[in-house]
């Protein structure tokens, strides 16, 4: 499997793939984008099965990212998890709409990630 | 939305601190000594405008760094340090607001940074102060609304 | 057959016949752990999140502390057979019981000491039904890793 990761946080990328592999994805090969401009270069270029992405982050922030997405299908992840610390009802509500599985506050934990996969059937 | 900041910003550091760090965090009577060196800032756009200060000794940081990144103090770079607390800083912020606004409405903050001294709070601003036990160390977060759009009521 | 989990102690099977169960977690916790692959499961009860205060105990009786405890209970479900890739790690218990010589809520305490080791140990819980000011009695089964607590004849799985 391969996932992307998106955060302009080290840390929250490192709590991210640590995470993943509790969940048991350790095996998977991981891609680091520090915000949204990186991650659509590293999409334009690696197809990937899942899209694990933080929303607050300069340059391109994460609603951005995920409408830009929307609008090119062929680089588009299968499944795309938010996770970030701006994620109220309204902001979950409209993430859904452009195509994104799971919402999940930040910090991340092996439980909160457990349960978003098991919502989108990885794992 | 809530109107009892101190009630959802202790909600927001003992889940921050759990959460992320593994440190058990709950309020305090005591207050935090003055001059404690970096400050770590996040603003706020809404659901009010202001911002939040959070002050951490130096042992609270070699905590949090340690337990995060299963590598002592003295082997980890200054950046990788910084990173973290940012990060922390972030996670505050969010927990707090979406306390505040009961998940229910948008919120909006900038990108945390790190400053050398308090920011001045401007004219007509409310301030609140809270100080935590963090395992036997005292930190402390400063709210600061400013301005005309401040909370209708604050606790 | 039944295995009885009292304070400081863990069980660990492969035996498919086996309930493993321990009773009135307060601040105490249970951490149960289940290898669906191999079939392999165990149950441990710690009271306390650091040894340091008592390391002759430690000695003897390792699982009444976090720290000391999950390294012998992991070891002991690994030979057995059980693989970290295919385990699933969940925790019970950790009520609020405020220690009168102390400030803070040793449940609490325990529940953040659980997850710093696992962190430590590239692990993590899964699921968890912890916190609350209510005593838990938790039943692993073997046979198929269902988890079941019980609270004033209330019951419900994890």
């Amino acid at each position: 499997m391969k996932i992307l990761i998106v955060d302009d946080s080290e840390t929250s990328r490192m709590i991210t793939k640590k995470c993943l592999s509790i969940c048991g994805l350790e095996d998977s090969e991981f891609f680091d984008a520090q915000d949204g401009l990186e991650a659509l270069q590293v999409l334009s270029q690696t197809p990937v099965d899942l899209l694990v992405t933080d929303l607050n982050m300069p340059r391109m922030d994460g609603f951005t990212l995920v409408k830009k997405i929307k609008l090119s299908p062929k680089m588009a992840p299968p499944h795309i998890i938010v996770f970030s610390s701006l994620a109220s009802e309204p902001v979950e509500a409209e993430l859904k709409n452009y195509g994104v599985a799971s919402v999940v506050h930040k910090p991340l934990t092996p439980e909160k990630l457990s349960l978003a996969l098991e919502a989108i059937h990885v794992k | 939305m809530s109107s009892n900041f101190s009630q959802e910003m202790d909600k927001a550091m003992a889940e921050t601190f759990g959460e992320v760090c593994f440190l058990d965090c709950i309020p305090s009577s005591q207050n935090l000594q003055e001059g404690v060196g970096q400050v770590l800032f996040i603003r706020v756009f809404e659901p009010f405008s202001g911002f939040i200060e959070m002050y951490l000794p130096l042992e609270i940081k070699k905590l949090t760094i340690e337990n995060i990144h299963q590598e002592t103090w003295t082997d980890i770079l200054p950046r990788k340090i910084d990173d973290t607390l940012l990060e922390i800083m972030n996670i505050l912020a969010g927990k707090f607001l979406a306390n505040l606004t009961e998940n229910s409405s948008n919120y909006r903050i900038g990108l945390p940074q790190i400053l050398f001294e308090q920011q001045a709070p401007g004219v007509d601003a409310k301030v609140h102060l809270f100080h935590y036990d963090i395992e036997d160390h005292l930190a402390g977060v400063r709210l600061v609304i400013q301005g005309d759009r401040h909370a209708r009521t604050g606790g | 057959m039944r295995l009885d989990v009292g304070i400081g102690e863990y069980q660990v099977s492969d035996d498919p016949r086996d309930e493993i169960k321990t009773y009135a977690l307060g601040s105490c916790v249970a951490l149960i752990a289940w290898d669906s692959a191999a079939n392999v499961g165990g149950l441990i009860h710690i009271a306390l999140p650091d040894s340091t205060i008592n390391p002759d105990r430690a000695l003897n009786q390792p699982a009444y502390f976090v720290d000391t405890g999950i390294p012998v209970f992991l070891n002991a479900l690994g030979k057995l057979g059980a693989n970290r890739k295919t385990s699933y790690l969940k925790l019970v218990g950790g009520a609020s019981v405020l220690d009168p010589d102390t400030t803070f809520d040793i449940g609490r305490r325990n529940i953040l000491a659980v997850k710093k080791v696992l962190w430590k140990l590239g692990m993590g819980i899964h699921k968890e039904d912890t916190g609350g000011d209510m005593s838990r009695t938790v039943s692993l089964w073997i046979m198929d890793g269902k988890i079941e607590i019980t609270n004033s004849g209330r019951k419900w799985f994890l």
